[in-house]
């Protein structure tokens, strides 16, 4: 091994249990933990600030967020299955199932889409209230997320895949990082959805 | 990873499979209970508490920190327990103010609105 | 992958766009220190107001625009754009990554025996992300309004009203924590994935434990800002209000906003992350002292563990001491004795850390070279800085003293013959690895006693003004309040004294850029005698680092064992 190559790109390292790239994400969700949580705990100090509050659902549609929830649990189901797949060494059915995770991210963010042009159909916009600048805020981020999401799985689905060529332990390695980083977004959502539309 | 046997990995997956019905479920109990029109209070509670137990099965069986060394797992779940329960202290201090005489001007503990509005030119 | 170091790199592979951590830690130290210079640039011309208040500025005064300085004089606009411009860029665009861009990517690789940082890709990013964002920040000065300001804290509601200078600094601040987030993720994992064999978490050099929690803290404390810095964009251009009170009025007209929103609620986000921003400043700079110390006094390091456990705590209290900076704010007295109380707690570990470096002194033998001067210099000041931030933290004391020149003199104390003294001795310290050469002891003198004279003329008096209740960010320096007249004098004083330190830097510049080319080689891979790994790969280290794969027996301050050989038995060697 030459003193020029990194160690624990893809083997674990035996006292902490883990490769550089999966201890690496763990360190980027907390941070995306305190970046969401920041935002959540801003919507409180709003809300008990406020003199009145719209109960998200006389607002939002509870059967879309609802479906858009099922829609993200299924996708975080299909990425870990492309994943197992990996393991197993069948290609194919990895690409089968992180394509369908892709489709399902595509579709959440259609529905995303009709949900705000809906919300300035109504002239309902970030600057209406403060509930509403946070549910844009809030979604809106998260919709970003999900954006680089779908760009990393994409890339991972199409040109990134020719490392199962090369170096297939790493690019599984990879689809697990992925997997990780899609599964925060969707537990982000599973707060989001309850908090924004139920409550 | 290392090789793993394919049938290790056809248990995993049964196990996946379970947590992704039981994450469908939460949500469609989550919903059931919005239709109820609880109180606002338990509305809170009930919704966090699930969003919790979604979040502890995501994280615990899809991103396998039930799996990984100890020590990760306890850290993680230390200090999310602490930040919660610093979330809500803070607010809860702030809002109560239990050193008396300060913010609050009569007993009833209501907001001193007039002295708010005094400074505005 | 390694393929860099089988084939020759064409240049704007091997300096510009380089993944390598050495090569990464001199960009972000020349373009930290260029922001450095630039910010102290900018309090020269404050300097100038304050000490001359509505005086024509002579020769550079008409170069700055009729916008600013019409006939050179300056306009109370321009003077709060420098303001906020100074504060920003000396905190997050010379300080941080000069300490922890700089020296962290450099040292933390070598300290620990590994090739490059975890990620090196993400190590370039990192770079760029924080070029692009001083870019920004630059060019805000040349937008219609000028730049940022309303104080490098952008409070709502002035700063969501501000002019599109601000708008800038937002946009500045995003790149530059994306830039933070990226590194210390890349630090985080490196320490602890790639430490040699036999390099346990207790036998890391001070300064790799303090590139650790600074790591953790930019890791956590930042994102809260982002998401302020999000929301006050929302603000500004989607015309939300969750920084906006109902019934605000500006120029005699009501906003046409929704209202609603908290002007604390900025507050409490913004110093969420920016104490815990103070301690990313002080870290690096005790970690660095410490190397030297251990070094020039041929000593190890008295209460090494200690100093480790307390800045762990001190790490995890950094997060709960936040409104401190906030007790005017009428949060109530039981949330502001909360945070007094934390406040109390945390100067705890700081104390423990000087102490320690202090008693290591004694019965050392101690070598007077410029890195020790500095390191020594530091102390005394980290002391002052830190002795006159308590009565900043308590509650009651605060409240005649907040937001004056007390609060100035305090933090200046900390950061620039504090931080700033630690990383010019890490500098001198650190330069014949770097570039095979040593820096001229003679011109270190001259730097070195000068600025401290100098620093302690600029800062001392501000403390006596504070007391007397002068307020901070006022662009006649208090000229219009009576009580402000005994002390006015002073204001001159901290000027000339600026003069003095300016050109007291003089001879730094000088030395730092003729010894890279005409200083004395040095003979060994290890001038300075030390123990720590850095010292075992060759000067100007190549790719990768090391030969051969290090191997670690012993703690990282073991000088002067009894029954060695030498006064210093590095970590490296088998036998001491």
């Amino acid at each position: 091994m030459s003193t020029a190559e990194i160690p624990f790109t893809v083997e674990s390292r035996k006292d902490t249990g883990l490769y550089n790239a999966k201890l690496g994400i763990w360190l980027f969700l907390a941070s995306e933990m305190m970046l969401f949580g920041a935002l959540f705990s801003s919507y409180i100090l709003l809300r008990v600030g406020a003199t009145n509050w719209p109960r998200g659902s006389s607002i939002l549609s509870v059967p879309l967020g609802a479906l858009n929830t099922t829609l993200l649990i299924t996708s975080s189901l299909t990425i870990i299955l492309s994943w197992a797949a990996l393991r197993m060494k069948d290609f194919k059915k990895y690409k089968l199932y992180m394509g369908v995770t892709i489709i399902l991210a595509l579709v959440f963010l259609g529905i995303k889409a009709y949900e705000y042009g809906m919300k300035f159909e109504h002239h309902l916009y970030p600057s209406t209230s403060t509930f509403m600048a946070i549910y844009f805020t809030l979604t809106g981020l998260h919709a970003l997320h999900i954006i680089g999401g779908i760009v990393v799985n994409a890339y991972f689905w199409g040109p990134g895949s020719r490392m199962w060529q090369t170096d297939p332990e790493r690019f599984t390695n990879r689809i697990e990082i992925a997997g990780l980083y899609w599964h925060f977004v969707d537990l982000v959502w599973l707060f989001l959805f309850p908090v924004l539309y139920l409550l | 990873m290392s090789a793993t046997n394919i049938d290790t990995i056809k248990n995993e997956i049964r196990g996946y499979i379970t947590i992704f019905s039981a994450l469908l479920i939460l949500s469609f109990v989550t919903v059931g209970i919005f239709y109820l029109q609880l109180p606002l209070g338990f509305a809170i509670f009930f919704a966090l508490l699930i969003s919790a137990i979604q979040a502890f099965l995501a994280a615990g069986y899809f991103m396998h920190l039930i799996s990984e060394k100890m020590l990760l797992l306890y850290a993680i779940l230390a200090l999310t327990v602490v930040f919660i329960i610093f979330a809500i202290a803070l607010p809860s201090i702030e809002h109560h103010n239990p050193i008396t005489g300060t913010i609050y001007q009569n007993e009833h503990h209501q907001p001193n609105i007039s002295a708010e509005h005094h400074n505005v030119p | 992958m390694s393929h860099e170091a089988h084939h020759e790199m064409p240049f704007w592979q091997k300096y510009i766009f380089s993944q390598d951590h050495k090569v990464i830690g001199i960009q972000y130290g020349l373009t930290s220190l260029l922001f450095l210079f630039f910010g102290f640039f900018l309090i020269l011309l404050m300097r100038w107001q304050l000490a001359y208040p509505g005086e024509a500025l002579p020769l550079i005064g008409k170069w700055l625009g009729e916008a600013n300085m019409p006939d050179g004089k300056m306009l109370p606009e321009f003077y709060n754009q420098l303001g906020a411009m100074h504060g920003t860029i000396m905190v997050f665009l010379g300080v941080v990554p000069l300490a922890v861009g700089a020296f962290g990517n450099y040292l933390v690789p070598l300290q620990i025996g590994a090739p490059d940082m975890a990620f090196p890709k993400l190590n370039m990013a990192s770079y760029w992300a924080y070029f692009c964002g001083g870019v920004v920040m630059l060019a805000s000065f040349f937008v219609p309004g000028g730049a940022a300001s309303s104080g490098w804290t952008s409070y709502p509601p002035l700063a969501n009203i501000a002019t599109t200078g601000q708008t800038f600094w937002l946009l500045g601040m995003v790149l530059l924590i994306t830039s933070s987030l990226l590194g210390s993720v890349n630090t985080i994992t490196t320490i602890f994935q790639l430490r040699a064999e036999g390099l346990t978490f207790f036998r890391l050099p001070f300064f790799v434990w303090a590139q650790l929690v600074t790591a953790f803290l930019l890791l956590l404390a930042f994102p809260p800002l982002e998401a302020a810095g999000v929301m006050q964009l929302m603000d500004r251009l989607f015309q939300t209000s969750f920084f906006m009170p109902s019934g605000l009025m500006v120029g005699g007209e009501p906003l046409a906003i929704s209202g609603g929103g908290s002007a604390l609620l900025w507050q409490h986000l913004f110093w969420f992350l920016a104490h815990p921003e103070v301690y990313v400043l002080i870290l690096p700079a005790m970690g660095i002292i410490t190397e030297i110390i251990a070094n020039n006094t041929r000593k190890p390091i008295n209460g090494y563990n200690i100093m480790v456990y307390s800045i762990i705590f001190l790490g995890f209290m950094s997060f709960v001491v936040w409104a401190h900076h906030m007790f005017l704010t009428g949060m109530g007295t039981a949330i502001s004795a909360f945070f007094q109380a934390t406040t109390m707690i945390i100067s705890i570990p700081s104390v423990i850390v000087l102490s320690f470096l202090f008693l290591t002194l004694w019965g050392g033998s101690i070598r007077y070279n410029t890195p020790m001067l500095f390191a020594l210099a530091f102390l005394p000041m980290f002391g002052i800085g830190g002795l006159t931030g308590l009565p900043l933290g308590l509650a009651a004391s605060d409240i005649p003293l907040h937001d004056t020149y007390y609060v100035i003199g305090h933090f200046h104390y900390i950061v620039a013959p504090g931080t700033i003294f630690a990383l010019f001795a890490g500098i001198y310290y650190w330069f014949p690895k770097a570039t095979g050469r040593k820096m001229s002891e003679f011109l270190g003198q001259l730097h070195f006693w000068p600025s401290l004279i100098f620093m302690n003329i600029i800062f001392m008096p501000m403390f006596i003004q504070g007391l007397a209740g002068v307020s901070r960010r006022l662009y006649d320096g208090g000229a219009t309040y009576d009580f402000a007249h005994g002390v006015l004098h002073l204001n001159k004083l901290s000027t000339h004294g600026a003069w003095g330190l300016v050109i007291a830097q003089i001879p730094f510049i000088i030395n730092f850029f003729w010894s890279m080319y005409k200083g004395k080689k040095v003979t060994s891979k290890n001038p300075w005698e030390a123990t720590t790994l850095e010292w075992d790969a060759p000067n100007i280290p190549p790719h990768g680092n090391f030969e051969q794969p290090l191997k670690v027996y012993r703690g990282p301050y073991e000088y002067s064992v009894p029954g060695a050989k030498k006064d210093y038995s590095p970590q490296s060697s088998e036998h001491i």
